[in-house]
């Protein structure tokens, strides 16, 4: 089967993807991955969205014509009778014996059961598909998969994996994330390292010789090739290679929609911040961006026990919306002579949601202009807590940001943080780059 | 203005006749047809309460469409903390593209011709799938072809119906022209 080379959202992508997600959606069997899929594609292409539009119009019509449609009755083939068969079973059993001595020769790969939850961007998995596999090598798209103990697999492409026995993978290259909430423990290896986890949602990556870890949720055994065992619970990330001890992973990139199998290094392409550095010791905690992630409604941070909103009802303004969200800072270690830098890749409006209950630090006054826009965290049922001004300054120039500590409070917020590029249509229509600084008033 | 019976009839005709380019609309702006189905009952509902205040000097379907984008709209408001949202700019993209068309009342007939000209086992097709609502898997599994090729298959016939609907309804401005 062709297969895309398009592994990058930032490539324009084969025809027939953007064909395949629309019949897909009109068919009623897209999920919300491959219609983030198809909503950028479309924002990408006048092109695909004429078709689009020709595609849903047609749908509607035939939809409306359902009940003049002239009644088909399907042919259906003629059974065939066994001894035809026979030569057929023949070589279906012929095929299996080869199968089983194969099987028997090879001790380091095992078949496992998958079902196919989630396919973009591939011909080789469809939606629904169920077979048994021995390893899994994708070279473009994304895949989300179910095995038969329930536990759900996420890869990217490139990825090339195998399974071996039971509750274990070998991951060759590439990224996954593995959502295993069952009690047993399912382990992935790498040469670098072997990863347990139960009840937890990790990821991994093999990306050359180093073996990249996030805990995403609940907690993880990391057994480095050659050095004590160690956990890592939510929020933490390190990157193991075969000479040094763990390094912490200080950020981690996830898109607009949180569908997670799209954790991928090709997202950082246009992130406005291109890394982010603090002077925490002793922390393997990593900061989120959420690239393109602030809204209503987003949480505040990994934990998904508060949710940003705007204040008294009103809508979160053109210039903040839709900008890439740096979650909610670990206020345990934010206090003191914290520092966090980011650094900036293009110039940029860098907002500062701070809580208006604490002091205001000098580097914010100093730094930032406070606009009249307010947001507040609510609870899974709308109760407002905490109410947060935005703070803004224009970047002009690549560089790097340094943010302050959040003075001691007895509520214990921090801050997050919000970036949006000058270049961004959002921001160039209603204030050019060249007059940057009348976003500050 | 008086809004009568007759005002009344004329209004929900005009309502009837343009379901299909509010639904393809909506749909189009949500991406989920079950959805689309739920916010094109609360765009007739919004329409119907301001029918009243309908000019009919004004283009029927351009003044639909706004109410239309607003039921979309609220209904996203609604779902904000679902894991697909659309950001404004595509929003107005999209709907520029459907609001632009020149879509004619007259594509139902168009369309009823033209499915009578399609291969039989493209009819097949689309009486389980649009007729039967049968799901693709189902249809799939009966056909015995995966449900990709099926889903590929059909948007080819969806293509050849929206420029078979395209030639008609130019053949007949020709005809009526004349």
């Amino acid at each position: 089967m062709k297969e895309s080379n398009s592994n990058n959202f930032n490539e324009a992508p084969p025809p027939e993807m953007a064909e395949t997600l629309m019949s897909r959606v009109l068919d009623g069997d897209a999920d919300d991955g491959a219609r983030s899929h198809l909503a950028w594609l479309l924002a990408q292409s006048p092109e695909l969205r004429k078709r689009w539009r020709e595609q849903v119009s047609t749908h509607a019509l035939m939809r409306a014509c359902a009940d003049t449609l002239p009644k088909i009755v399907f042919p259906q083939k003629p059974a065939r009778t066994f001894w035809i068969l026979r030569p057929y079973w023949a070589a279906a059993a012929a095929l299996v014996l080869l199968g089983a001595v194969a099987f028997a020769i090879s001790s380091q790969t095992e078949s496992r059961s998958i079902q196919v939850i989630e396919a973009v961007g591939t011909d080789r998995f469809a939606v629904g598909q169920t077979e048994n596999l021995r390893s899994i090598q994708l070279d473009s798209g994304a895949l989300r998969l179910k095995l038969s103990d329930g536990t759900q697999l996420a890869v990217t492409a490139p990825v090339s994996l195998r399974f071996t026995h039971d509750n274990t993978l070998v991951l060759d290259q590439g990224r996954l994330i593995l959502e295993n909430r069952g009690s047993k423990n399912f382990s992935v290896k790498t040469p670098e390292a072997c990863v347990e986890t139960a009840q937890a949602s990790v990821g991994v990556g093999r990306i050359g010789s180093k073996t990249d870890v996030a805990v995403f949720e609940g907690a993880a055994q990391v057994i480095p090739d050659k050095a004590h065992a160690f956990e890592l619970t939510g929020n933490e990330a390190v990157r193991l290679s075969a000479n040094n001890g763990p390094e912490r992973i200080a950020c981690i990139l996830r898109d607009i929609n949180d569908v997670e199998w799209s954790w991928s290094s090709s997202l950082n392409a246009d992130t406005v911040i291109s890394e982010v550095k603090d002077n925490v010791k002793n922390s393997d905690n990593f900061y989120r961006i959420a690239i393109g992630g602030m809204r209503e409604g987003v949480p505040t941070d990994y934990r998904a026990k508060t949710y940003w909103a705007a204040r008294n009802g009103a809508e979160i303004p053109h210039w903040l919306e839709n900008s890439d969200l740096l979650d909610m800072l670990p206020t345990s270690a934010s206090h003191g002579d914290y520092a966090l830098r980011m650094s900036i890749s293009q110039p940029a409006l860098v907002c500062v949601i701070f809580p208006d209950s604490v002091a205001r630090p000098d580097w914010l006054l100093k730094g930032f202009v406070r606009s009249d826009v307010q947001l507040t965290t609510q609870d899974n049922k709308g109760r407002a807590s905490e109410t947060f001004s935005v703070w803004r300054r224009v970047v002009d120039e690549p560089g790097v940001v340094e943010l302050g500590p959040v003075p001691a409070s007895k509520n214990g917020f921090g801050y997050a943080v919000a970036t949006k590029a000058l270049s961004n249509p959002a921001l160039a229509h209603n204030a050019p780059v060249k007059s940057a600084s009348k976003l500050l008033n | 203005m008086s809004f009568d019976w007759q005002s009344q009839q004329r209004f929900a005709e005009l309502l009837k006749s343009v379901q299909p380019q509010i639904y393809a609309y909506i749909c189009g702006l949500l991406m989920n047809p079950r959805d689309a189905d739920d916010i094109l009952q609360e765009t007739n509902a919004a329409l119907w309460k301001k029918a009243s205040i309908y000019d009919p000097g004004k283009p029927f379907l351009a003044w639909a469409y706004r109410f239309a984008r607003f039921q979309t709209l609220a209904h996203l408001k609604r779902r904000k903390r679902d894991r697909l949202v659309f950001n404004n700019d595509f929003l107005d993209q999209v709907g520029a593209e459907f609001e632009s068309s020149d879509s004619s009342e007259k594509s139902l007939r168009a369309m009823e011709a033209c499915l009578g000209n399609l291969p039989e086992q493209q009819r097949a097709l689309i009486d389980a799938k649009y007729y039967r609502g049968e799901s693709l898997i189902d249809v799939s599994k009966r056909m015995r072809k995966e449900p990709n090729t099926l889903s590929a298959l059909l948007y080819r016939i969806r293509a050849a119906l929206a420029k078979c609907i395209e030639e008609r309804l130019r053949i007949l401005e020709e005809n009526t022209v004349q």
